[in-house]
């Protein structure tokens, strides 16, 4: 989703909504380690720390040097222009150097922040190159984009932005009360009698804008969703007349939000013109009582100078604690946000502990030994699973849904890694070499596939980029695509959209099929490939798939057993177990599953 | 900005015109106070200055200071209270227009302007109206009116000082703008390449299994590095451009007050009695003033851009409340008639419109055929030969683009949408299961519909077996998009909400895939007694229809390639003997 950028924050964007475990420890281990990123910066570190100082220190004293323009030169009774003229001169040479020290911070602060975020995106992003398939297979895509995307981003805001205005709140919190105290003492305790009253009234604003943000924050959740759901249905929608039952829906979520977030805002508006008061309440007040010490003690105690520029340490010391209050819900989200970035960041490599040695196998005959493996503890998936095919042989897996077929290929391609026993690719057991070596071997084919943004060529290309035009139309023909892509209006040039949503499911296993045949393996996996091309199409392919599987080790996973006949050994496999397993004449007469399911799709012939 | 006003101007603002005129009386009420106070203060150093030592004109003027400042964060917190009506109340009524205009659409529409679109506008460019309302209190309408009232308040207070605020306004606000203009072309082009880093994002998680059997990783890497490199580098880009802002801001207002004092002080060495002792008190005053003037500058400079965001929010909203809805009920409107369910299409041409290639291709062309009431017709063709385009034009999900698609012998288009759709169960080949309860589900079939025919449409769907497992059993939750029930539970519950309208048409759209041989074979046989309907059937394999009365056979090309019974195709259509072999071939061996 969209995200404002610095410049233009929302109303909202000061109150992020934090989820966070409460643990302080992890709190701090997360900040320690956003500060092993920022300590790549001293130089940065070094000159922004002198400049917030410098600058704090400059807007402290001018209304000191103004005092003493005031006080000392521009008066009923003289007029030292010259020295007005002196000061003046001084004062501007002051600004233009602060202006540009100032300057001179932001800059360093983007360049540095841009760089670390970086980094940090990169670090994350290499991880998930990393991470093993069950890490994506256990956590919802949009939760892992948003880590990358929001959280990385929440991390720049705050280095960029809340961090360096901390800084900056805190010393003029402290100079400002000191140099209160040095021009009159007598209204200092009078601004530092109110402190407690503002705190009290800042932190109950803070929390209760907070509060009705995060309501808000639940209520848009449930919206969007139900905005989903009905662009999602809205076949279903308007096919049942639905219409207005859907509207009803909205309306109740969306009046709710509108009452969340007219609270929050409420609350929320609130704080400016509340700071406002209490500053112009200390401005009478120091203004009252100045003018009354003024008057009973003398202007050389308390003269009109020192008043103004109480007034302004006054004002110096109100805004920044509204400022704290304010940013620090940012940083806890911050925080919180980095807390999950480094989370994954952490997350167990799927190569950490991979064997060095890369799988020395000249023959691809493979072997199952007695493999057990469940994906949740004690659900066993599969159980003592135990074949073994020849070098070049197909083997067909055939079962209900849910038995295990696929589980079998995760573990061949070391998607995941059994619980026990072994499997054997030419006699070695590929747990004792490289996943990529092992993967190397193989040509996958899953019912699902994937295409990534760029031509039809470059999807079929994928993973092989040296091939040549003429070797990637040759694949294409050999897996019947060629015509289907010499068809689309830029031919192999035509843009794939996101995800290949403009592909329908079967050409999208075409195109991986095709994908396969480039890559020329000696194992190759068919985990239902053809399972949405319509029969037709699958007769024709089917002579390439002949062709694909020929003298290559080859398994195939398919709903139609037509596809699988001319198997060289089909297992059927139930609830985890290898139940019936031999050629296909030896399953037919063997009258079990096969043969029922069989009979079901050739039946009343 | 046209766009802008058109959406304020959409009925919400009579509706709500006594929040507008109350919040911008009370932001006028807090203007002035904001203007008053420096020249109240004024006072105070005036009558210090003066040698009067009138204590008590002292005390009065600091209680009215305190007062004042009450009722300013009275006034500023009601402005906030109407203006937050104002701005969530437009907002949640340019939500749920928004909402309502989605539930109009035809597929057609939605196919041009996208679902993701959509979704954004919906979701966002209404919270980006909201933000701009916002702002038309807090600064849009208030910074013009300070920026005057205090030129205004400069003037009456001192007319030769006013040179310098002119200049600091001139200075300032060109400089400001400047900043922003250019920050803001390259935070535009920002967005691009923030989609561009999510893309590949998205592209690293979901194609991951691919990345890693063809092990691609360095490639991918090259690739997201190389987004990652030029969002970054606009970022900062756009900071550096953003890091003049402030610093010009503190600049130029110091030196403004720098010069309004070595003035000032000139001024009060020229002038004498009265005028003399008011410039003391002046000067702090003016100070102020100044400040009021800087802020209201920058806070327009700033608007501009939000303006120009907003700007765009708001055409996107007015393109989807605009869009003509194309499928809507004809004058005639037939309905309340008994239907028999009899489907005739003539000449029938369809083309989905293609907004990236610009190629609006025939996905069917030149379909005849009659299918008599009550009869049971299957659907049979290659991947993309547009079998399912050709039963969506049977419920107007889109309109033909040529030829006439006739129930009982009216046009289609004849009939009242809500009717017609009334007749038809569609079943469609995903499964869209709602959140709520499998109960819910069903009665989108059939609002009104006792349990027992929920329960019967259950039955046969065969859903009633595993609904009635189940510990809560017809009021078993269903999570959105039903992702807690398999894919053969889906296929069977959309199938029970279609059965339980008893509907004169029913279209299975190869909507039985993930539901197994078995009970397959159990639904067909049920669905046979029922035997008041006319059916139509989408299908894969020819098992599953070689007993329907005729059977439909579309080519590759979207052209009818065979209509009869399955023998007749058998020897007629080349099509057909093709699949035939496909599937049968091996069995005869």
């Amino acid at each position: 989703m969209n995200r404002s950028h610095s410049f233009s924050r929302g109303p909202r964007s000061r109150f992020t909504i934090v989820d966070m475990p409460k643990d302080k420890h992890l709190q701090r281990k997360t900040i320690k380690r956003l500060w092993q990123y920022v300590k790549l910066y001293p130089w940065t570190l070094l000159v922004v720390g002198l400049v917030i100082i410098f600058q704090a220190a400059f807007s402290l004293i001018l209304p000191y040097i103004v005092r003493i323009a005031i006080d000392d030169y521009i008066n009923i009774e003289t007029v030292n222009l010259m020295a007005v003229a002196i000061i003046f001169a001084s004062v501007a040479l002051l600004t233009v150097i602060t202006a540009f020290g100032s300057w001179l911070q932001r800059v360093l602060i983007a360049t540095a922040t841009g760089k670390i975020t970086k980094k940090i995106r990169t670090d994350a992003f290499l991880k998930l190159q990393k991470l093993p398939i069950k890490y994506y297979d256990q956590n919802a895509h949009g939760d892992i984009m948003s880590v990358i995307t929001n959280d990385v981003e929440t991390i720049f805001m705050a280095l960029s932005q809340v961090i360096p205005q901390l800084i900056n709140a805190i010393i003029m919190i402290i100079g400002s009360i000191t140099l209160m105290f040095f021009t009159s003492w007598h209204l200092t305790l009078v601004v530092l009698s109110l402190f407690p009253l503002m705190l009290l009234v800042i932190a109950f604003i803070t929390t209760r804008a907070f509060k009705h943000f995060k309501t808000q924050h639940v209520k848009l959740g449930e919206v969007n969703g139900i905005v989903k759901e009905d662009i999602d249905g809205l076949k279903v929608v308007k096919l049942y007349n639905q219409e207005k039952a859907m509207i009803e829906r909205f309306s109740e979520a969306n009046d709710q939000l509108q009452v969340a977030s007219f609270k929050a805002q409420i609350y929320s508006g609130m704080m400016m013109p509340i700071i406002r008061l209490l500053d112009n309440i200390l401005y009478g007040i120091v203004v009252a009582v100045g003018a009354v010490l003024n008057i009973k003690l003398g202007a050389s105690v308390i003269s009109v100078g020192k008043i103004q520029s109480m007034t302004n340490y006054a004002r110096m010391f109100v805004r920044p604690i509204s400022n704290i209050a304010q940013t620090y819900n940012m940083l806890q989200s911050a925080v919180a946000g980095g807390y999950r970035v480094f989370r994954l960041i952490d997350e167990p490599d799927e190569y950490l502990n991979d064997a060095p040695a890369n799988l020395p196998s000249k023959q691809f005959d493979v072997c199952f030994e007695q493999v057990n493996f469940a994906y949740v503890p004690k659900q066993k998936v599969l159980e003592n699973i135990s074949f073994s095919i020849a070098s070049g042989k197909t083997i067909a897996i055939v079962g209900p849904t849910g038995g295990g077929k696929t589980t079998i290929i995760n573990l061949l391609s070391r998607f995941y890694d059994p619980e026990s026993g072994r499997i054997l690719i030419g006699g070695h057991d590929i747990n004792e070499y490289s996943k990529a070596s092992v993967r190397s071997q193989m040509g996958v084919v899953l019912q699902t596939t994937y295409l990534f943004k760029g031509t039809v060529l470059d999807n079929i290309k994928y993973g092989h980029p040296k091939a040549s035009f003429e070797q990637v139309v040759a694949a294409a023909q050999t897996a019947q695509v060629h015509d289907i892509i010499e068809r689309l209006p830029r031919k192999y040039q035509t843009k794939v959209k996101e995800g290949g949503r403009n592909f329908s499911h079967g050409e999208r296993q075409l195109i991986a099929i095709a994908r396969a045949i480039l890559g020329n393996p000696p194992i190759i996996v068919l985990d239902e490939a053809t399972s949405s091309v319509d029969t037709r199409t699958e007769a024709k392919i089917q002579k390439s798939i002949g062709f694909l599987v020929k003298n290559r080790t080859s398994f195939i996973i398919a709903h139609r057993l037509q596809t699988i006949k001319n198997a060289d050994l089909i297992l059927v496999i139930q609830e985890g177990k290898i139940t019936e397993q031999g050629n296909h004449e030896q399953l037919i007469a063997q009258k079990g599953l096969y043969y029922e399911m069989y009979a079901l799709q050739f039946n009343k012939l | 900005m046209k766009s802008l006003l058109k959406i304020y101007k959409r009925s919400y603002s009579k509706k709500y015109l006594a929040y507008a005129i109350l919040a911008i009386l009370f932001m006028i009420g807090d203007v002035g106070i904001a203007l008053a106070i420096p020249a109240i203060t004024k006072g105070i150093f005036t009558e210090i200055n003066s040698g009067r030592n009138s204590l008590s004109y002292v005390y009065q003027t600091g209680l009215l200071v305190v007062a004042v400042a009450l009722v300013a964060v009275i006034t500023t917190i009601l402005n906030n209270v109407f203006a937050q009506h104002l701005s969530t109340k437009i907002t949640r009524d340019l939500r749920k227009d928004l909402f309502a205009k989605v539930q109009d659409l035809s597929f057609s529409n939605v196919d041009k302007i996208t679902s993701g679109t959509l979704m954004t506008v919906i979701a966002n460019d209404t919270s980006q109206i909201q933000q701009i309302i916002m702002m038309s209190f807090r600064a849009i309408l208030r910074s013009p009116l300070t920026l005057i009232g205090a030129l205004v308040m400069a003037f009456v207070t001192n007319k030769d000082l006013l040179y310098i605020i002119l200049g600091v306004v001139v200075i300032l606000g060109f400089s400001v703008m400047k900043i922003i203009t250019k920050a803001a072309k390259i935070f535009s082009s920002l967005q691009e390449k923030n989609d561009d880093l999510n893309e590949k994002l998205i592209e690293t998680i979901s194609g991951a299994r691919e990345i890693k059997v063809f092990q691609t990783e360095t490639a991918d890497f090259e690739k997201f590095t190389k987004t990652n490199e030029e969002y970054t580098n606009t970022i900062v880009k756009a900071n550096k451009h953003m890091a003049l802002m402030d610093p010009i801001i503190v600049l130029v207002s110091n030196l403004a007050i720098g010069t309004v004092l070595l003035v000032a002080s000139y001024l009060v060495s020229i002038y004498t009695g009265e005028a003399r002792v008011a410039m003391v008190g002046t000067i702090s005053a003016y100070i102020s003033y100044l400040q009021q003037i800087i802020m209201s500058v920058m806070m327009l400079s700033m608007v501009s851009v939000s303006l120009s965001r907003a700007a765009v929010s708001a055409n996107r909203i007015q393109m989807v409340l605009d869009t003509k809805i194309d499928i809507v009920n004809n004058e005639v409107a037939l309905k309340d008639i008994d239907i028999s369910g009899e489907i005739e299409f003539r000449n029938v041409a369809f083309g989905y419109v293609d907004e990236d290639n610009g190629v609006n291709a025939k996905t069917i062309e030149n379909i005849n055929f009659k299918i008599a009431a009550g009869s049971t017709i299957g659907v049979i063709g290659s991947t993309g030969s547009g079998k399912t385009t050709l039963v969506q034009l049977i419920p107007r999900l889109y309109d033909v683009t040529n030829g006439q698609v006739l129930i009982d012998g009216h046009n289609v288009r004849d009939y009242d949408l809500n009717f017609l759709r009334e007749q038809i169960s569609y079943v469609t080949q995903e499964p869209l299961i709602f959140s709520g309860t499998i109960n819910s589900n069903i009665r989108q079939g059939k609002e009104d519909s006792t349990e027992e025919e929920r329960i019967q449409a259950a039955q046969l769907a065969c859903a009633s077996e595993y609904i009635e497992v189940t510990s809560d059993q017809y009021e078993h939750a269903v999570t959105q998009g039903g992702t807690n029930l398999s894919g053969g539970q889906k296929q069977r519950l959309s199938l029970a909400r279609a059965l339980v309208r008893k509907p004169k048409i029913l279209i299975l759209d190869d909507s039985m895939s993930a539901v197994d041989a078995k009970i397959e074979a159990t639904i067909k046989a049920n669905l046979k007694t029922l035997n008041q309907q006319t059916t139509i059937i989408v299908a894969q394999k020819i098992a599953s229809i070689i007993h329907c009365d005729n059977i439909i056979v579309l080519d590759n090309t979207g052209h009818l390639d065979g209509y009869g019974k399955h023998e007749q195709l058998l020897s007629q259509s080349r099509v057909y003997q093709e699949i035939y072999a496909s599937q049968f071939g091996g069995a005869n061996e």
